[in-house]
């Protein structure tokens, strides 16, 4: 199986559980995971796929769900899911499905569901004696607009970023989905048949953004590279498994929910599933060994790393687990995020092509200083729409 | 008395054609020759099975691949002709990726061999700790073009030690890997620094086997350094020379590394080159298709550079004509 984590904790818990697997089939002797990058996944599948050496089972992004279901690459898991003692299938949270679902089939269980949530180094606030992220939920007014203005001032008072996107280097367009839904933008419609990147919302959401880079200096811009869990900035925006970077922390840190906007408080929701490729060579093994790990014990193990999409796990006590970083409540405005107020990331069918396109016109037109954000978002469509 | 003997030589056949009487009674040292020959053969061998086992094969794999839609994901591929290169004549990306394609090719070629050249003529001195300036010179060679893009990656970004040095001159910063023309030179000259230590290599072992006599008889001539320098030493180094251009020509056309780390083609495609998007399209887009016709462009650009320059050595490189 390939996966995209080589964290030690999470490989040894991967093979505890294939053990498990292997103890009860004597017939499977063997099952490897192959830790790669989220970039070179997809490469390493399409080689594999090509040669005839595809891995049986995989770990795939929600944004790649509907390119792999419509090429056929991916298998039905739901009659062996749903056939499996003691799976408990319909405790899988339906809207979390929706991605890898079509009619009755399941192309792919996900295992990992979180919110993209907001990191802060609250030293660096006391510092700069600015207000802090959790001072403005305090006080009921934790948007956007408001949250530009301290990190503007704790940039002006510290010299550092106020804000760094995680991962985001200006090539992942996935890293700003909380601000488009903030905003009530997306870069395309619902069922990903036209561009809205050029919308009156996602004008805004842009106008906020590049107004930190450019405006504010408190956003790094294009090329820089800063770290914030090397203490380099105020605030970041990552996914609750990253939690571990901070294990070493040397500052007093704390999580909160995405600030919302004028489209309210909507959180985005990243996801990745387990999913049995087609091309490879043990179909029957491969949907078996799927079954067992995202049972609802074994969801319930995996769950310490990566939040479940199954019902009775979003709890406190299931997230924090053994953590000794996580806290009851640290997690619960994530659980609450998730079930009440989570949107998964838009999805398109032609995925590749269209995140190349989408990333590449915005680093062309978007992210320059003094953007003209109607034309720019008007040239990002015309890249995108004959993807879509 | 002597027995003479009348060579019959067929009709239409000029008698110096055939090999003279002397050499045919030879035979043991042909059978040495033969011999020679056969080990030389063998010592290819495994080289060529290698070449026509992966070059050639995968030469016409991708020949046959670029005739084929390629769904990478289904694992399938339909045959759609010359659709592929069709495509590349109406591809828009292609009017930013050729050119720049092309700068590369232009500047590395030229520049690089120049550089490499003048500075072979400066380390090629009896001078105390030569080998030292020799050893710094060649030392980027050493590391890996990745190594060497991402030190370049802290030194060009926003606020790096380029800006620090413009912002020590009362200069404002300047967007290095923000595409155009500033772009493309950053990585030439990144690209060039890299390479240049090996063709400084070469041409100082050219430069030492020039023979020193040729140059003393120029001086007693009364010619003056540059005269040496120009009238000597190049045509005997011309050799040298040409396979140096030429190597750089076949490595600018495969400029990649650079592109990858530090902007991955962009903004858009500004600093995008043909083998990086062969890149992006089979691995990052999976159209394996057009990436196939791409590189099949690729080669034939090469190729084609190449022959034409291999024809043209013998009006340049010293001796070539005899």
């Amino acid at each position: 199986m390939t996966m995209w984590s080589s964290n030690p904790d999470h490989l040894a818990l991967f093979d505890e559980i294939a053990d498990d697997y292997m103890a009860d089939h004597p017939e499977v002797t063997s099952i490897e995971f192959e830790s790669l990058t989220l970039d070179q996944l997809d490469t390493v599948l399409t080689t594999g796929i090509t040669a005839g050496d595809a891995p049986d089972l995989t770990w795939l992004p929600v944004e790649s769900s509907a390119e792999y279901i419509a090429a056929g690459a991916l298998l039905d898991a739901a009659p062996v899911l749903e056939s499996t003692e003691g799976y408990d299938y319909d405790d899988l949270v339906p809207a979390l499905q929706e991605r890898w679902r079509d009619g009755d089939a399941q192309y792919g269980v996900p295992f990992s569901t979180g919110a993209l949530v907001m990191y802060y180094n609250a030293d660096l606030y006391a510092d700069a004696g600015v207000k802090s992220p959790a001072d403005l939920i305090a006080e009921g007014d934790w948007t956007w607009e408001s949250f530009r203005e301290i990190s503007k001032e704790l940039t002006d008072a510290t010299g550092v970023p106020g804000y760094v996107v995680n991962d985001f280097d200006f090539k992942n367009w996935t890293r700003l989905v909380p601000l488009f839904y903030a905003y009530g933008g997306s870069p395309w419609n619902d069922d990903a048949t036209a561009c809205t990147a050029d919308s009156p919302e996602m004008q805004d959401a842009f106008e906020l953004f590049n107004g930190m880079v450019f405006d504010d200096g408190s956003s790094p811009v294009p090329g820089q590279q800063v770290d914030f869990w090397g203490g380099q900035a105020g605030a970041t925006s990552s996914f609750l498994s990253s939690n571990a970077l901070l294990q070493d922390a040397t500052y007093e840190w704390g999580i909160v929910p995405m600030p919302s906007g004028p489209a309210g408080d909507t959180q985005a929701l990243g996801q990745a599933a387990i999913a049995a490729l087609a091309a490879g060579d043990n179909h029957e093994a491969a949907l078996d060994f799927l079954a067992f790990l995202t049972n609802a014990e074994n969801a319930a193990r995996l769950a310490q790393f990566f939040p479940p999409a199954r019902e009775s796990l979003l709890t406190t006590d299931v997230l924090v687990g053994s953590s000794t970083i996580l806290t009851p409540e640290l997690v619960q405005p994530i659980i609450d995020a998730t079930l009440s107020s989570g949107r998964i990331f838009p999805v398109a069918e032609n995925n590749a092509a269209v995140a190349d396109a989408l990333n590449s016109s915005l680093d062309e037109f978007v992210y320059v200083p003094d953007a003209d954000l109607g034309e720019a978002l008007g040239n990002v469509c015309a890249a995108i729409d004959p993807l879509l | 008395m002597a027995l003479r003997t009348t060579e019959v030589v067929p009709a239409g056949e000029h008698p110096r054609a055939r090999p003279p009487a002397r050499q045919a009674a030879r035979r043991p040292a042909r059978g040495r020759d033969q011999g020679r020959n056969l080990f030389g053969y063998a010592l290819l061998a495994p080289q060529m099975v290698g070449f026509l086992a992966i070059g050639v094969v995968a030469l016409v794999w991708v020949v046959w691949l670029s005739l084929n839609h390629v769904n990478v994901l289904a694992g399938t591929q339909e045959f759609v002709g010359l659709a592929n290169y069709t495509r590349i004549l109406s591809d828009p990306n292609m009017a930013t990726v050729l050119p720049n394609t092309f700068f590369f090719v232009c500047v590395l070629s030229i520049a690089g061999t120049i550089v490499a050249l003048l500075l072979a003529l400066m380390l090629n001195q009896a001078l105390r700790g030569i080998n030292i300036y020799r050893s710094i010179i060649f030392i980027p060679a050493l590391v890996t073009m990745v190594a060497w893009s991402l030190v370049w990656s802290f030194i060009v970004q926003p606020e790096g030690l380029l800006d620090a040095v413009l912002a020590f001159l009362g200069l404002d910063p300047l967007p290095w890997l923000r595409g155009g023309w500033l772009t493309l030179s950053v990585f030439a000259f990144i690209q060039l620094t890299k390479n240049v230590g090996i063709n400084v290599m070469i041409f100082l072992g050219a430069l030492q086997a020039v023979p020193q006599e040729l140059i003393e008889a120029a001086r007693i001539d009364g010619a003056g350094r540059m005269r040496v320098v120009r009238s000597v030493v190049v045509p005997q180094i011309s050799p040298a020379i040409l396979m140096v251009f030429m190597l750089m020509i076949v490595g600018s056309f495969k400029v990649f590394e650079v592109v990858l780390i530090l902007t991955e083609g962009g903004p858009g495609v500004q600093s995008s080159v043909l083998s990086f998007e062969i890149y992006k399209q089979a691995f990052k887009l999976n159209d394996v298709g057009y990436a196939s016709a791409l590189s099949v462009l690729l080669f034939a650009l090469i190729l084609l550079l190449t022959t034409a320059i291999w024809q043209v050595r013998k009006r340049v490189v010293f001796h070539e004509a005899d």
